[in-house]
Formats: C-alpha cells, sequence, structure tokens
C-alpha cells in the first residue's frame, strides 16, 4: 500500500498510509478462477471474440484481455478467456467439476454451436478480477492473465509522494519542528507521553493551533477539578483549541494558554476568516494536523468526526488509526476520508 | 443484571436523548452507572452547542463523572489505595445509540468494562456495526481492556428519535449521528 521515495538532503521518507485496495500483493488483485480455452486456429479468432463479447461480456472486468499469447518451446498459440466466475460464476463451478476429461461440458451447449470447433483444450486460470490502481498492481497482475493499465495520475502522487515539492517539504517538516517544540514545552510537567500537535490552516499556511498531550498531566482544563485526565490526549485537546478560534470549544485553559505557537497550548484568535466560516462545514474542513506520533484510534475517529483534511504524523503507534491497528482515514465504510502521510521527522519524533 | 435495573437505567439515558433533541443536538443519551446502583454521571451530545464533534453524550458523561467520584464525598467513600480511575473499572454504561470508534476507543482507555446501548450505529459504530473495537484482543495492551457489550434495548425507541432529529433542518450536523 506504501512507497516510499528518498528524497536527496533529507533525514525522512515520507509514505502515504493509503487503503488496503492499493496494496501491491496478490490479495488486492481479487484473483478469480476463469475459464481458458485454446484458439485451435488463430485465424478464427476474430469471431470467437465478437461471440464472447456479445454472448459473455465482462462488464466491470474491461481490464481484463479476452485473449492471450502463450509461447512454448514448440511454438505458441493463443488462449482465449471464456468465463470468468466474478461475471460467470456458474459456468466456472460447471466446467471445474468436469474438468478432468479436458471437456467444457459447456461448448456442448447450443449457444456455442458456432465457435465450439475453434476451441479446445479447456484449463483453469487465475485472472485478477480487481482493476489494477498502481503500476505495481498491474505489473503484479499480468503475470496471471494479461490486463490493461490506465495511471491515474493522482494515485501515483500518492503513492510514491510525487505531490509535494521541495517546497512543500520544507514546510511540512517546519510545522512538525513546531509539534517537536510543542511536545518539548511539556517537559518540566513531565507528560510520560511526550506528544506534540499542531494545526495548519491548509489555505494559508499559518498555524492556528499547538498543543502537548495532557494525559499524565493534572490539569482544570476539562473538569474543573485539578486531576491528570486520561483522555486529553494531545490530539484531542487539539480539536477543542481549534473550536475555540471558532468561537466554541469547551475546556478552560485559563492559565496554560501561550501566546505564541509552539511554546504549549496556544490558539489563534477569532479572526474575521473564521467568523465567516460557511455554516455547514465542519470545524476541521481545510485544515491540516501535524502530530509527532500516530494518533490513537479514539483520536483518529475525533479527527474524522471533525472532517479534517490532511494528517502528517512522525513516528508510528501500536494502537494508531492510521495504519497500524486500523487505517480510519481510508475506510470505505465511514464517511469522510482523506489522506494521511507519515514518516516526518520520524527519528526526531522517535526520540521524544 | 436484572432486567428491571437495566430498564431503569436505559430509561434515564432516554431522557437525556430527549434533552439533546430539544437543544438541537442528535439525540443521544447515556448513563454512566456505578456498580449497578450508583448513578455518577449522564451525557448527552453537545456537539452544536460546543462547536466541538468530539462531544459525544459518552465523553460528556465520563467527564462528569470525574467531577463527581473527585469530590470530597466520593474520595472519602473509596479504598485506600484507589485512583479516581479505578472507578470507572466498576462501572457500566448505558447509552441510547451503539458507540461510535472513537467513544469505544475513550470507554476501553477508560477500562470501562461493559456497555447496554440501545439502536445500532451504522455509520459509525464501534461496537460491532462499522468495526469491533470493543472487542480487539490485539490492543489490550496498548489501549486498554475489551468491553463486553448488550445491544438491542428498546431499539426503536432509539431510532425513532434520531429519525426525529433528521426530519428537521438540522445542516450542521447531518453527518454526526452519535
Ligand atoms: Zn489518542
Ligand atoms: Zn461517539
Amino acid at each position: 500500500d506504501t512507497k516510499t521515495v528518498l528524497p536527496k538532503q533529507r533525514s525522512w521518507n515520507l509514505t502515504a498510509v493509503l487503503g488496503d485496495e492499493y496494496k501491491p500483493c496478490v490479495g488486492a488483485l481479487k484473483l478469480v478462477d476463469s475459464v481458458a480455452c485454446v484458439l485451435v486456429d488463430k485465424k478464427h479468432a476474430s469471431a470467437v471474440l465478437k461471440f464472447l463479447h456479445e454472448n459473455y461480456p465482462f462488464t466491470g472486468l474491461q481490464h481484463v484481455k479476452r485473449m492471450r499469447k502463450v509461447t512454448t518451446q514448440s511454438g505458441c498459440y493463443l488462449q482465449v478467456l471464456v468465463f470468468v466466475s466474478a461475471r460467470h460464476a456458474h459456468e466456472v463451478e460447471l466446467v471445474k467439476s468436469c474438468i478432468h476429461d479436458n471437456k467444457n461440458p459447456l461448448l456442448d451447449l447450443d449457444a456455442f454451436k458456432m465457435v465450439k470447433s475453434y476451441l479446445s483444450k479447456v484449463e483453469i486460470v487465475q485472472v485478477p478480477s480487481a482493476i489494477p490502481l498502481t503500476r505495481e498492481q498491474f505489473n503484479l497482475g499480468k503475470q496471471y492473465w494479461p490486463i490493461s493499465f490506465h495511471e491515474n495520475k493522482s494515485i501515483t502522487q500518492l503513492v510514491d509522494c510525487s505531490l509535494f515539492t521541495e517546497a512543500d517539504y520544507r514546510v511540512i517538516e517546519c510545522h512538525m519542528e513546531t509539534a517537536i517544540q510543542t511536545a518539548k514545552s511539556a517537559n518540566n510537567l513531565q507528560p510520560a507521553e511526550n506528544v506534540g500537535v499542531v494545526v495548519v490552516d491548509s489555505k494559508t499556511n499559518t498555524v492556528i493551533a499547538t498543543t502537548f498531550d495532557l494525559r499524565n498531566i493534572p490539569c482544570e482544563i476539562t473538569t474543573g477539578v485539578n486531576v491528570a485526565h486520561p483522555l486529553n490526549h494531545a490530539v484531542m485537546v487539539a480539536i477543542d483549541l481549534v473550536a475555540h478560534t471558532q468561537g466554541g470549544g469547551c475546556y478552560t485553559y485559563s492559565n496554560l494558554l501561550k501566546e505564541k505557537p509552539g511554546e504549549g497550548l496556544y490558539f489563534e484568535l477569532l479572526s474575521s476568516k473564521n467568523t465567516e466560516k460557511d455554516k455547514s462545514s465542519y470545524i476541521c474542513t481545510d485544515l491540516t494536523l501535524y502530530v509527532t506520533r500516530e494518533p490513537c484510534v479514539m483520536c483518529c475517529m475525533a479527527l474524522l468526526h471533525s472532517r479534517i483534511k490532511r494528517v502528517f504524523y512522525g513516528v508510528e503507534c501500536q494502537r494508531g488509526g492510521f495504519g497500524s491497528a486500523y487505517k480510519l482515514n481510508a475506510m470505505k465504510e465511514l464517511n469522510h476520508r482523506f489522506v494521511v502521510f507519515k514518516g516526518v521527522l520520524e527519528n526526531k519524533c522517535a526520540k521524544l | 443484571m436484572n432486567s428491571d435495573v437495566l430498564l431503569k437505567w436505559m430509561n434515564e439515558a432516554f431522557n437525556y436523548a430527549e434533552d439533546a433533541l430539544k437543544e438541537g443536538e442528535v439525540p443521544v443519551g447515556c448513563v454512566l452507572v456505578y456498580k449497578n446502583k450508583e448513578k455518577l454521571s449522564n451525557g448527552r451530545n453537545k456537539v452544536n452547542e460546543t462547536k466541538n464533534a468530539t462531544r459525544h453524550a459518552e465523553l460528556v458523561a465520563i467527564d462528569n463523572a470525574i467531577k463527581t467520584v473527585t469530590s470530597d464525598s466520593w474520595k472519602q467513600s473509596l479504598p485506600n489505595d484507589w485512583k479516581f480511575t479505578d472507578v470507572f473499572e466498576h462501572c457500566v454504561m448505558y447509552v441510547t445509540v451503539e458507540p461510535c470508534i472513537m467513544c469505544c476507543g475513550a470507554m476501553r482507555a477508560m477500562k470501562i468494562p461493559l456497555v447496554v446501548f440501545g439502536c445500532n450505529n451504522e455509520r459509525f459504530g464501534g461496537c460491532g456495526s462499522v468495526l469491533s473495537l470493543h472487542s480487539n484482543r490485539k490492543l489490550n495492551s496498548s489501549l486498554g481492556p475489551v468491553i463486553s457489550t448488550y445491544g438491542g434495548q428498546q431499539t426503536v425507541r432509539a431510532i425513532t428519535l434520531l429519525k426525529d432529529f433528521y426530519k428537521q433542518d438540522n445542516p450542521n450536523t447531518e453527518a454526526s449521528v452519535d
């Protein structure tokens, strides 16, 4: 699902956390059993293909080629795909049940009268039923049966992270440096979980909130009681800080608030841009979040509820919801999908 | 569990869900009950009021519970060697809709052992509908213990409340069932 590009003069690599459907593995290809026959004479090729296209079309399997050339020591021959179980499951099962006689029972049907004598040697082959999304999937899939590939530029750019320019990389690194600095600003409070978060307006690239992790730090922000709240993860606090920039929020930060981003808990004071915010948009629409460590499942879902636009994180975490335990950003079942990139200043983040 | 007790707490949870509906919030309500006899706290959705999409009933109830158990009278009644967080390991969450993935993660982090709920949450449910986060044993050491669930309580009532909400004009909350 991921590919890493080693940039020059940079100590870290960016990797997109993509859904399993992008994985360059056999599972993503969805190989299915199919029935192929040898073409007795290649001069019948067009007649056979016409017959199959009309009578047994591969609706939704346009990437699968209907014919392949097989080269052996004694020469070469053409093989045509008659049925694919993803479309003609019943037919494939029937053929499989009596293939030991080297007979394809379906060819005895009236429907096949026209082409029957053109086909011989029935065989079960495996065919990738999933349209290849990446070049790697294409290269893997065509080893099973010939398929076609239409490259989607935006997917390729995600897979190899080529959508970022060197200037973008510098911006990403700068924001992650602020997140690291924010995490370190909690050191005198003995945070135990050293995590920093920076929330950035994607359009202007300005920092609108920063925070560290407060789960082990006694404070009154959430409940008014001076206790370490186990759910005050950095991301949860960050979301509330963002709500404050829009005139909402439910925590009371008082003396924990700092005046500059990176010094600790910070949020940008209500700006005209925010008050004008479209009422139908969610609080994190158009915002990018930088976090030194992969957020836990709770925090990932909180970001999804807030409709975050994009997330960059440094190091992976076992209970993380953006690639490790789950990939909440890429689940078809959920109503908001967004891109997550990992690996930003990975070593530095890991040392926190 | 005694079904009368269950019904009593679920009814309370529904009262808070109805409160939420009156306030223009997604109608989900919950109560957090200690040792099946004492209500620690209640909660209802406050997402619109706070503009904070994490203010689901369950998280509101957990915050309220922390206020309760750290009060002087409560602290005195607890065993000496208990931290305030230990109380949650003896609690049941009663909630009108299956907790979402976020709230399920929060309850595991709080070590709440059991959640009783009304209808399924087909869009965000973390207790079986979208993910089975409640029972994922691989996360025991990193996230917290698994949660037992007991769903399907007064399902129709829970769904009716949600339908009432979506019938109203609520563009801002269209996508936050829970
Ligand atoms: Zn978290
Ligand atoms: Zn929830």
